[in-house]
């Protein structure tokens, strides 16, 4: 008796287990469980439902967008973004065709226009004219191979700037306060940017931990308040500067900074 | 220490007890952290549950996208629809679900109260099973019990009351429970005893509400005493178990020398800085305010 009422929870048991496993979604999950446990993103639920979404997409998408993908996961502060960058190497690097006969196709090793391809799908948030200074002076040639070295400065760069310039959308916003229409005050925007170009140039070379902190000492927001305040005072002409200018001057000054590879 | 036969011969121990430490390390990684990191966002609750909805669809549904299945479920966990319909001991299961089911509560009958229409504990019930068709009653009845105060049952509410009342009692059930738990004993304890207040809680009671409560001062507990006593009983509480701040437990209980249980709860359930801490629903003032269509959509 006890043997028949247990049989069939047991069989349907086994055929769930075998169905979970013949259409990979018990490796899936285990994978996504990983994956998440590795890059602990802030909100777990929106990351599963980004990384079963791109499980789903993957077969038709390339090598481009499985690679952006694996370094979307985690924001480039985080230690597991230093893992997923060489993930996303290995990826980018595998041969195109491995059994193609064809040498160009065959080889493994990413090369420079698949990087630049790369780079520009991470900056497609933001508007081209920004960015394109920036993409000069990482960019390689097409057909060069990227090491793993240039490769994580350049990635690294990319999300950094994109975040920079978030800060400067709203750093903008700030300064234009209630003011109506995308303009403010000139005078301003230039000492915002006069003091993000010292607090930079104050930096050495070498990234010692002390001139960081120099920088954050020039950067400090008191002292960009009194510089702030000291020019209300002697305000006579009202020349404006609109966002796209502001933006550009201030992507100059990160830019500047950035070095060249070419 | 010099470099000794005898410390050679005791580093192979020396690399064992390094490795065993290393493995113990990698094993703790993984099976201490998983169950602490994941147990605060629930996430082996969402995907077991993933599955067995999976399971259960797909004996429906031949031709099923696996992947797109599981992103569709957790993003609706994420924009918190997932309670919509489903079974109770779901919907209470995480306090995530709570909130998103009380927030799912506001949305779809918030109408309610701009007609200012009064209904009883049972139409609340049945408009609760609209949403989740096992709701049982009596959580109703206890929120109704908040509401009016522990007396006449069935009196009519407003949908408003009734709503953050529910907020109150649903989402801190265990919280709830265990300071009934905690009052009952006081009351025991103390039948007819009146201990002596503090300064500052008589200074309260003589300036603001004193005639009005005249009435009501023969009944409950010294505050200070239920709020020393509430706030051991939090302590005990899980580290997962939601519970209101002691902070806005204490400034409730501070306005008034003596608390029933249920006196607290109402005042609770009107304070809108716990309203804020839960963050499923509005201020008070603002219920109906935003479109259909925002709401439904965001």
């Amino acid at each position: 008796m006890g043997d028949r009422k247990k049989s069939p929870i047991e069989e349907r048991k086994q055929q769930y287990k075998d169905y979970l496993d013949k259409t990979d979604v018990t490796s899936q999950v285990r994978e996504a469980l990983l994956k998440l446990i590795e890059n602990q993103p802030k909100d777990p639920m929106l990351f599963l439902a980004n990384y079963f979404d791109n499980i789903s997409t993957s077969d038709k998408s390339d090598k481009i967008t499985t690679v952006h993908q694996i370094l979307q996961l985690t924001h480039h502060s985080q230690q597991s973004f230093q893992t997923n960058l060489i993930v996303a190497y290995d990826a980018a690097s595998l041969a195109k065709n491995p059994n193609s006969k064809k040498a160009s196709m065959n080889r493994p090793g990413l090369t420079g226009s698949v990087f630049e391809e790369l780079l520009a799908t991470i900056l497609s948030n933001v508007p081209k004219n920004l960015h394109a200074t920036l993409l000069e002076r990482i960019g390689c040639r097409a057909s060069e191979m990227v090491p793993f070295g240039v490769f994580r400065y350049c990635i690294t760069v990319c999300y950094v700037f994109v975040d920079f310039v978030k800060l400067c959308g709203s750093i903008f916003s700030v300064l234009c306060g209630k003011q109506s229409g995308k303009v403010t005050d000139k005078d301003i925007c230039e000492i915002v940017i006069s003091s993000l170009k010292d607090a930079l140039d104050s930096l050495q070379d070498d990234n010692s931990p002390c001139s960081i902190l120099e920088a954050a000492y020039v950067l400090r927001p008191d002292k960009l308040a009194s510089s702030l305040l000291s020019n209300k005072s002697s305000k006579t002409d009202k020349s404006t500067m609109n966002e796209d200018d502001f933006m550009k001057e201030m992507i100059d000054v990160f830019t500047s900074k950035i070095k060249v590879l070419k | 220490m010099p470099l000794t036969q005898d410390t050679v011969e005791q580093k192979p121990t020396l690399v064992i007890i390094f490795m065993y430490t290393q493995t113990w390390k990698i094993y703790a990684h993984l099976g201490h952290f998983l169950p602490l990191s994941t147990a605060r966002h629930n996430v082996l609750l969402y995907v077991e549950d993933a599955i067995s909805q999976l399971l259960e669809y797909k004996d429906e549904n031949a031709k099923i996208i696996h992947g797109k299945f599981l992103a569709d479920y957790f993003r609706s966990v994420h924009k918190g629809t997932h309670t919509m319909f489903r079974e109770f001991e779901y919907v209470r299961a995480t306090p995530h679900n709570r909130s998103c089911f009380i927030k799912s509560v506001w949305s779809c009958f918030r109408h309610i109260a701009s007609h200012g229409e009064l209904l009883s504990v049972k139409e609340y019930h049945s408009l609760l099973c609209l949403l989740c068709n096992d709701f049982p009653l009596d959580v109703v009845q206890r929120t109704a019990r908040i509401v009016l105060m522990d007396d006449a049952l069935d009196c009519l509410m407003s949908f408003v009351d009734f709503l953050y009342a529910f907020q109150i009692q649903f989402y801190y059930e265990e919280f709830v429970n265990a300071c009934k738990e905690a009052y009952d004993h006081l009351l025991m304890a103390s039948p007819t005893v009146v201990v002596p207040s503090t300064e500052s809680w008589t200074q309260t009671k003589a300036s603001t509400t004193e005639t009005e409560n005249v009435a009501r001062l023969n009944e409950g507990v010294n505050s200070q005493t239920f709020f020393d006593v509430m706030e051991k009983t939090c302590g005990k509480l899980s580290q997962f178990t939601k519970r209101p701040s002691l902070q806005h437990i204490h400034s409730e209980l501070s306005k008034l020398p003596k608390v029933t249980f249920y006196g607290l709860l109402t005042a609770l359930s009107k304070n809108d800085d716990i309203n804020a801490e839960i963050g499923s629903l509005p201020c008070h003032d603002c219920m109906l305010d935003g479109s259909d269509v925002d709401i439904i959509l965001r």
